[in-house]
């Protein structure tokens, strides 16, 4: 059973009486325990994809279900909020925290259920994705970008979703780095069942993804490998 | 980390930013705090100075306007206010003490501690302050305090008693005590040999507290008593033959006995009805003056200074909202990635303004709290000598009453030192709790315009840029 569906979505800038078109009639499913890519070249428009599925715009047409919810329904803030979690390029974390404190920041804002000892969650995340206590209570400026990668992945899985959206997420890394991240990207999907959507340039990731989609002029193909 | 625990840790680790937040609203309090410390010590000062002056009235004769019109008709006559009239106007229920008083100036050989005269060439006059109301009006409105016997009696105002209260300092100087008997010489001849000698019982001893100078040495006995001294003083200058007749004329007009009134009003606010009221009663050309039109001209200084700061403090918090507004938002433009971040996780846009609220109000509740004490401190030191100029500048204090009147003594109570006592800039419960009320509500204005900017902002352009 999908868990995030897309159903005729369109997305589209009006210019005038026309229309430049984004995404056009855009259909998919996403399942737990997959880890899925989608590839397309620069201003195909993966990253307004990501931003639809991840709830930080609105289709013009269409719908995005999770589940069997439409997510306007839902609230775009509270499904950020309580059923995403969301992995970008450029790390977005908050430069004066610790790697420990961005994690938490997440944790505080989320209404999943969490356990009581957020601090020892936030460690254990850590400790999960490859950094130990005392790069954990590092300001996040001071880990290098793979570590700060880590620490974004930890975020998003911090509050207890099940579908977790990247955005280039190897973008700045080199290629040692990029490896390690597919993995940790890999054992979510597989070992604890989550719904993994990556959207990006990288033929590695493709290569190591359950499935892949191209978006070409505005279309999601599958794309054969 | 709940939104209250990321602004702290925002307002620990952004330390320059913290810093430059922290002086300027520490500057701009400074100038709120001095504002309100001022403003509030003006208007304590204005309600002391109404509690010392008291709702004074007074009963007098219009001699300017009477003089013009007797130019233009010589056979103008004036009548003369009686007692009886006075004593209607003093039964008039506004009117909670009433006196009226002769004033009478004599010597006497056998004390010492009296006043010069010019015109005798002597230095041991004493001046005597009548008095018809028994309960002594100077007492009950605390002019003088009673130091050790007692006040007049009915029976010895109404009767030719010849008692008397002296003011402490003549009893001390001349070992009186109650009971004693001191002897006055009083008449109009040059020969002092031809004084009549009076001998006055000392009933009580009295001590001036606010009382003006020139009385705080008078003597206080009865009108009757005065008057008959007076009247005996007339007498023996009509018998004396060196005296001719136009000379007595003008000997006794000089030295008529005069009462001066005065009314105690319940409420000042009656003033002006008792003003009306008491014109109907009064004969043509007498006017009924008041103490607070000189309560406005000694106000005048405080009222400049009230009127400044008002408006320093109008513009201290115009100025801080707008500088604050701005900085804030300019700060929150250097954090709009960490605005982003926390809307694309799904944080309510109220708990982000919130953050950004607790982050300001803490360090505002900080130098809010410096500048409170700073800012009185100087507006105490800035203030006093405003008000020292403004008081130099406005040196119209002259009373509305002549020296001789009654009701002088009251006016002189509320003088300007006293106006510069009661003007004190003090860390009163009052000026904190209005300079944290003014301070947060200048804090709470200064968010809405970057709490405006943070629901304007939209995650996935800030946090993806402009990329499809």
């Amino acid at each position: 059973m999908s868990l995030v569906t897309v159903s005729e979505v369109n997305y589209f800038y009006a210019d005038g009486d026309s229309r430049r078109y984004i995404l056009k009639d855009i259909s998919c499913e996403f399942e737990r325990g997959k880890l899925y890519a989608i590839l397309g070249e620069s201003g195909s428009g993966k990253t307004t994809f990501l931003s639809l599925l991840a709830a930080l715009d609105k289709p013009k047409s269409g719908k995005v279900l999770y589940e069997t919810q439409d997510i306007s329904s839902i609230g775009f803030e509270k499904f950020r909020r309580n059923k995403i979690g969301i992995v970008f390029q450029a790390y977005n974390l908050i430069p004066y925290m610790t790697a420990a404190e961005n994690i938490k920041v997440a944790m505080s804002i989320t209404d999943n259920k969490l356990p009581k000892d957020i601090n020892e969650v936030a460690y254990n995340l850590l400790d999960y994705i490859g950094l130990d206590k005392a790069k954990a209570d590092r300001t996040v400026n001071k880990l290098s970008g793979g570590e700060q990668q880590r620490v974004a992945i930890a975020r998003a899985l911090a509050t207890n979703v099940d579908v977790v959206l990247a955005d280039e997420p190897t973008g700045n890394l080199d290629e040692d780095m990029e490896n390690e991240i597919i993995a940790i990207l890999q054992k979510l999907a597989h070992e604890h069942n989550k719904c993994v959507i990556v959207v990006t340039h990288s033929t590695q990731i493709a290569n190591q993804a359950d499935t892949v989609f191209k978006l070409r002029k505005g279309k999601l193909e599958p794309y054969e490998r | 980390m709940n939104f209250a625990k990321r602004a702290i840790a925002g307002i620990a680790r952004k330390q320059g930013k913290t810093l430059i937040f922290l002086v300027i609203i520490f500057v701009l309090g400074n100038i709120i705090a001095g504002a309100v410390s001022i403003r509030l010590a003006v208007t304590n000062a204005q309600r002391v100075l109404s509690y010392k002056m008291s709702p004074v009235a007074s009963l007098g004769f219009d001699t300017e306007k009477y003089s013009a019109l007797l130019e233009k008709n010589p056979e103008l006559e004036a009548e003369a206010v009686s007692l009886e009239t006075l004593g209607e106007i003093g039964a008039s229920p506004y009117v909670k003490y009433f006196d009226y008083s002769a004033r009478l100036v004599v010597s006497s050989s056998t004390l010492t501690g009296g006043r010069a005269d010019p015109f005798f060439e002597s230095s041991n006059f004493f001046e005597f302050i009548g008095v018809n109301n028994p309960e002594l009006v100077d007492l009950k409105e605390e002019l003088i305090q009673l130091v050790s016997g007692r006040v007049f009696t009915e029976q010895e105002t109404k009767d030719l008693e010849y008692v008397a209260l002296v003011p402490q300092e003549i009893a001390e100087m001349n070992n009186l005590t109650i009971g004693s008997v001191i002897t006055f010489e009083c008449g109009f001849s040059y020969d002092t040999g031809k004084r009549r000698p009076y001998d006055f019982e000392i009933v009580g001893i009295y001590k001036a507290k606010t009382m003006t100078e020139e009385f705080k040495d008078g003597i206080y006995a009865p009108n009757k008593v005065l008057k008959e001294m007076n009247d005996l003083a007339n007498r023996e200058v009509l018998k004396d033959p060196n005296i001719s007749e136009e000379d007595y004329q003008s000997i006794v007009e000089t030295f008529r006995i005069y009462y001066t009134t005065l009314f105690i009003l319940n409420d000042p606010m009656d003033l002006e009805a008792f003003r009306e009221e008491t014109a109907a009663l009064v004969p043509a050309y007498y006017t009924v003056t008041v103490a607070s039109n000189n309560l406005e001209k000694l106000e005048a200084p405080l009222q400049s200074i009230r009127e400044v700061t008002t408006l320093v403090l109008y513009l201290a918090v115009v100025a801080a909202v707008l500088t604050m507004s701005l900085l804030i938002t300019l700060f929150l433009r250097d954090r709009r990635q960490e605005v982003g971040i926390y809307l694309s996780l799904g944080e309510r846009k109220f708990k982000v303004a919130g953050q950004i609220l607790v982050e300001v109000a803490v360090v505002a509740l900080i130098a809010i709290t410096l500048s409170l004490f700073t800012g009185n401190a100087l507006s105490g030191v800035i203030s006093e000598q405003m008000l020292a100029d403004q008081m130099l500048a406005d040196q119209a204090h002259e009373s509305q009453y002549s020296p001789g009147d009654y009701a002088y003594r009251y006016q002189g109570a509320t003088s300007a030192e006293q106006l510069a006592e009661a003007y004190t800039i003090s860390l009163n419960m009052t000026t904190v709790v209005l300079f944290y009320a003014i301070g947060f509500a200048t804090v709470c204005v200064s968010v809405l315009l970057p709490i405006f900017y943070i629901t304007r902002l939209n995650p996935k352009k800030i946090l993806m840029g402009g990329e499809l």
